[in-house]
């Protein structure tokens, strides 16, 4: 019997969530020394676009699967396990699952940006842009890390 | 490599990272106040299966997609009508993007902070435990 919606699918989803994450820090990072090298006066502006909608995208997918699988979480997971015996690990979901709804909003900024903008010109948006980027890339790792760590301690 | 962008497609969308930005900002202080102020937000009823308008839920009930939605759509309006002002104008000053700037780090570090404040040190009450539950 099912409790809560997709509990049967969770573990699947979850799997489906974590390969989201690993092409997710990858083209991050990857966009993250892009937006360094803007700053630093080389500006490799082909690869910037497609680094900022591969991560726009990656980001979608990810967060998307995480949203599924996030009613199963909250009841099996958090309120009957984490919630009596791993508060920490309860309040540090919290924290990612809001830093993840800000890192979707900077990732969709970041890929406007990078085909509104000629960078080698606009320093105010370039100097935005890699705000954003950095942002982004910090929220990532953040997450994927807290991540590992809460489902250590307890996974759907 | 270096790419460039055409001239007019250059000058057509000189206002758009103003708006982006606006779009972020806005976004930043929405959630902040859904996280910091009791305000009417979607929940979500996972073992219910509904959905309620409500300030505070009556059950085990989740916010956060809510939250989301509502900061996301109040982040496109602030970026729609900031485009829409802006658009026919040309380059704003760079003192006002610096402003701009300025105040776009001070919403993201804001509701950074909000976020972590708020998440630090709470106490949930855990559910009760249903009879099928096995400890594994």
């Amino acid at each position: 019997m099912s409790h809560v919606i997709l509990e049967h699918q969770a573990r699947f989803l979850l799997l489906l969530h974590a390969a989201g994450a690993i092409v997710l820090v990858g083209a991050s990072t990857h966009h993250f020394l892009i937006a360094l090298g803007y700053l630093r006066g080389r500006f490799k502006v082909r690869l910037g676009r497609i680094y900022a909608i591969t991560v726009a995208i990656a980001y979608g997918v990810t967060f998307l699967l995480g949203a599924l699988v996030y009613p199963s979480y909250r009841y099996l997971v958090r309120g009957l396990y984490l919630d009596r015996h791993e508060i920490w690990a309860s309040n540090l979901f919290e924290m990612k699952e809001n830093l993840a709804v800000v890192g979707l909003v900077i990732s969709i900024a970041a890929l406007i940006l990078s085909r509104a903008m000629d960078p080698s010109l606009d320093r105010h948006t370039r100097i935005g842009y890699a705000a954003f980027v950095f942002t982004q890339t910090a929220i990532v790792w953040f997450n994927v890390v807290s991540g590992l760590i809460i489902t250590m301690a307890r996974s759907v | 490599m270096s790419t460039t962008l055409p001239q007019d497609r250059s000058e057509h969308s000189s206002n758009v990272p103003i708006a982006v930005d606006a779009a972020v900002m806005t976004f930043c202080w929405s959630f902040a106040f859904l996280l910091l102020h009791p305000f009417p937000t979607l929940w979500y009823y996972p073992l219910e299966h509904r959905w309620e308008l409500a300030t505070e839920p009556t059950g085990l009930a989740m916010a956060w997609y809510g939250r989301t939605l509502f900061s996301i759509a109040v982040s496109g309006l602030g970026g729609a009508i900031t485009w829409r002002i802006l658009r026919r104008r040309g380059r704003l000053s760079p003192e006002i993007q610096d402003g701009w700037m300025g105040a776009l780090v001070v919403s993201i570090v804001f509701v950074v902070l909000v976020i972590v404040v708020t998440n630090l040190g709470q106490h949930p009450v855990p559910e009760p435990l249903p009879p099928w539950y096995v400890p594994r």
